[in-house]
């Protein structure tokens, strides 16, 4: 495992096998995912009772051990691992009551609630979240309620669940620990890093893929751009990957009206490949509403789509050829368009 | 036949037992949870105090100073991490002035070293994060911070090697004397001894008051805390408090011994001495408090919590220790009421509970008492020379286990086969920090619990969070 970092590249990592190692390396490729968001994250009141597991770590109990958790369950949180546990949990014999979700939709893909909780029968309870948990050693219930639309619990909404375990399934968080130690310039919206489209940090020779860059829905999309990744910083490392010199075509891009962020966030078209995949989610759930691109103030693309929802990633194709043919270009900005 | 049975292994039982494993004598703790420091003990501001907040002639205040003297040195001989980083008492107007001329008297008066006042200068340059309404502050130098659970364990560890046997998961259910001898009756039969030392913490008036007809009162005094990610531990240096009021010190913003950051505690009377849940509308409050944060300039992100607890007091009416033998049971001896600034003044009520106990028996002192005992092992302290000759030797201390801690294989198993040995998961918590991190063992659960269930064969199913009925998984996939 990696221990550390430093600016001038020198990585250390530790094993069984060599000890403490320092290597020093030209280019640095950071792949560090994501870790669970924790209960206490949440400021979720009550007990600390055995039972309470996050929706990845119980997926590792019981695919990887071979163990039960639990066997009455109460799921929050509704994001993929989550609803994913649910239907896992049901098949291996366990009574899954109840998924409380606090935003008024869920944060995970579309086809898993259908055939996850769905296709099972358990209720998704939207706008609704735990207040109280109950058992001194072991879980032995729950209480959630509804939330108003500051997420405030609202009073005289509680429902009581008897269960044994709590899965949490409440959001990931880029692991970027390292990052910071060579100060990598982050996205507060991704907790991951800003990149160029090369997927390269600030820091230069220095790069990001995967969910430290920002947490994805589909490992598809991990592969691409882990592949960009690694080929970019071999161009690097072999002296051959354009540089400063095109500095100059480097063109921003803005995340407005409903679009959250954008990876990555800049565009160097002199370096650039014949196309860039722009990567983003939106901030909300969208029905029959267009994504559209602007050129500086120009509009270059108005695609409708019938939905969009925060849980699933959108995607936009720059295209070179296009680019260059705008040569006083500052600004791409993608934003959600009612029509 | 024991000659000393002692009620409860928090840090003031903990304490007693090592200051007591000195002499010749056959001693026992009891204790109803599955480790040592498994009630307050394990959830407080882990404060050293300085001594100037208790008031002038009560017994607080004298176990305060010499506790806070002593702990700095059983530090080093007993290897629990501590840090001298000085308290601050921060005023914002004027009448909070005037309270720190108070507090510099009674720090006076209760023979507090070093405390003095700091001029608004002195102290912004001391704590340059301190809000700008700063007037004043008042600085006490022996102000400290501790690992709590640590200062109790490396207490038990030792007593333990000097002889003093430990009974976990056995709770006192009654208690009669029977001519000159007492008998305990416990879930698991009934335990004799000579005396008895009652440490029990917030159930110590119950046990009291089963021998003794002049009754005493424990009122559990929650306070729940916040707690915060290592990246925003740097906010102060210095425990900063509060001018303080009625119910306590006040809420504090104050970094940990490990470089965390916590907010807390509150202070609210509660009936029931089992619940260390915490509630909606505190943490609500907390988190109020950490947004305003009135006494930084600087903002806590709250998206940087990472856990939230809470603790109880075991406030005594009198608002004093009680330390003595009961008047009217004869080898009955109490540590009762132990509050804030209980985990300071722990070592010095050791000390003047061991002097009490053994003249009463008329103990000898024994030769070849251990003073000295090693901590776990903590590889980050090592030079990496050090480091790779350690891992050569033994594998396990190349293994990270917990990723947010950098906890390794080789502590945890350390953990578990030392004396008192951590037999779950919250004792192997206390003992390496291990899941004590950002992702609150979310991802070395699975990992420890191999561990465990490998050191001390037994099957997972087996494995608890903190014994009793903590299991953490029911049983294999695939069987009903």
């Amino acid at each position: 495992m990696v221990m550390d970092i430093t600016q001038s590249k020198i990585v250390t990592y530790m094993n069984r096998a060599e000890g403490m190692v320092h290597i020093q390396a030209k280019s640095i490729i950071l792949a560090m995912g994501c870790r669970e968001r924790p209960r206490g994250a949440l400021n979720i009141p009550g007990f600390r009772p055995a039972g309470i597991f996050s929706a990845g770590t119980a997926q590792r109990l019981v695919n990887m051990e071979g163990y039960m958790p639990g066997r009455e369950v109460v799921i929050l949180g509704s994001g993929d691992i989550g609803l994913i546990m649910a239907r896992r949990m049901t098949l291996e014999g366990a009574h899954v009551k109840v998924v409380a979700e606090i935003m008024p939709y869920s944060g995970g893909l579309k086809r898993n609630i259908v055939q996850c909780l769905d296709d099972f029968g358990i209720p998704l309870r939207l706008s609704h979240t735990i207040v109280d948990i109950r058992g001194v050693d072991r879980v032995e219930g729950v209480t959630i309620a509804q939330v108003d639309e500051h997420m405030k619990p609202v009073p005289g909404t509680e429902e009581d669940y008897d269960c044994d375990t709590i899965l949490l399934s409440v959001g990931l968080i880029p692991e970027n620990e390292l990052s910071n130690k060579i100060n990598v310039q982050m996205n507060a919206v991704t907790s991951g890093p800003v990149v160029n489209e090369s997927l390269e940090t600030n820091v230069e020779g220095v790069f990001a893929c995967g969910n430290v860059l920002h947490v994805h829905d589909l490992v598809d999309y991990v592969s691409e751009e882990a592949a960009l990744a690694g080929k970019n910083a071999a161009k690097y490392v072999l002296g051959k990957f354009g540089g400063q010199e095109n500095s100059a075509h480097t063109v921003t891009l803005e995340a407005v009206d409903g679009v959250r962020y954008t990876v990555p966030k800049t565009v160097n078209v002199g370096r650039m490949e014949d196309t860039v995949k722009v990567r983003f989610r939106v901030g909300n759930v969208f029905k029959d509403s267009y994504v559209s691109v602007y050129y500086d103030d120009e509009r270059v693309l108005h695609r409708k789509k019938i939905i969009m929802a925060p849980g699933e990633m959108e995607d936009i194709t720059l295209d070179r050829k296009k680019l260059l043919g705008y040569p006083d270009l500052k600004k791409i900005t993608v934003k959600i368009e009612r029509e | 036949m024991y000659d000393v049975v002692i009620i409860g292994a928090g840090v003031t039982g903990c304490c007693i037992a090592r200051e007591l494993s000195r002499y010749q004598l056959n001693a026992c703790v009891v204790e109803k949870g599955d480790d040592v420091a498994s009630g307050t003990s394990k959830a407080n501001s882990g404060v050293i105090h300085s001594g100037f907040d208790a008031k002038p002639g009560s017994l607080m205040a004298k176990l305060n100073v010499e506790g806070n003297a002593l702990l700095w040195k059983l530090a080093e001989e007993l290897d629990f991490p501590v840090k001298k980083n000085g308290a601050l008492v921060v005023a914002t107007d004027e009448e909070e002035v005037k309270h720190l001329e108070l507090l510099l008297d009674q720090a006076r008066q209760n023979g507090v070293p070093g405390v003095r006042i700091l001029s608004r200068e002195e102290v912004m340059k001391m704590e340059p994060n301190l809000t700008d309404k700063t007037v004043s502050a008042l600085y006490a130098p022996t102000g400290g911070v501790i690992d709590p659970f640590n200062l109790a364990i490396a207490m038990g560890e030792n007593a333990n090697v000097n002889g003093v046997e430990f009974r976990f998961e056995t709770e006192v259910l009654q208690i009669h004397k029977k001519g000159e001898k007492y008998e305990l009756e416990t879930n698991h039969g009934t335990i004799e001894t000579k005396c008895v030392v009652n440490a029990a913490g917030v159930y110590a008036d119950k046990f009291h008051n089963m021998v003794s007809e002049e009754k005493i009162h424990i009122t559990a005094r929650k306070g729940e805390y916040l707690l915060f990610d290592k990246t925003v531990g740097d906010l102060f240096t210095a425990s900063v408090f509060p001018v303080p009021g009625k119910m306590g010190k006040g809420i504090l913003i104050a970094p940990t011994v490990h470089g965390n950051l916590y907010v807390g505690p509150t202070a609210n009377d509660v009936e029931d001495k089992e619940s260390i849940n915490t509630t909606q509308d505190i943490l609500q409050l907390l988190t109020e408090k950490a947004k305003a944060n009135h006494l930084s300039k600087r903002t806590i992100p709250m998206n940087k919590v990472i856990t939230s607890f809470s603790g109880l007091r075991a406030h005594q009416d009198k608002h004093d220790f009680i330390v003595q033998e009961v008047p009217d049971a004869e080898y009955f001896f109490d540590a009762a009421g132990i509050e804030s600034p209980g985990l300071t003044s722990s070592p010095a009520i050791g000390v003047m509970m061991a002097k009490m106990v053994s003249e009463k028996l008329d103990l000898k002192e024994k030769s070849g008492f251990v003073s000295a005992r090693k901590g776990v092992l903590k590889p980050e302290k090592l030079t990496d020379e050090e480091r790779n000759e350690l891992i050569k030797k033994n594998p396990a201390y190349g293994n990270i286990i917990c990723r947010c801690e950098m906890i390794t294989e080789g502590e945890i198993v350390d953990a578990i086969h030392r004396p008192l040995g951590a037999k779950s998961m919250d004792s192997i918590k206390r003992r390496t920090r291990a899941g004590m991190g950002r992702c609150q063992a979310g991802f070395c659960t699975p990992r420890t619990m191999e561990i465990l269930s490998r050191e001390l064969k037994i099957g997972m199913t087996e494995i608890t969070k903190k014994g009793g009925g903590s299991r953490l998984v029911v049983g294999k996939t695939k069987e009903l």
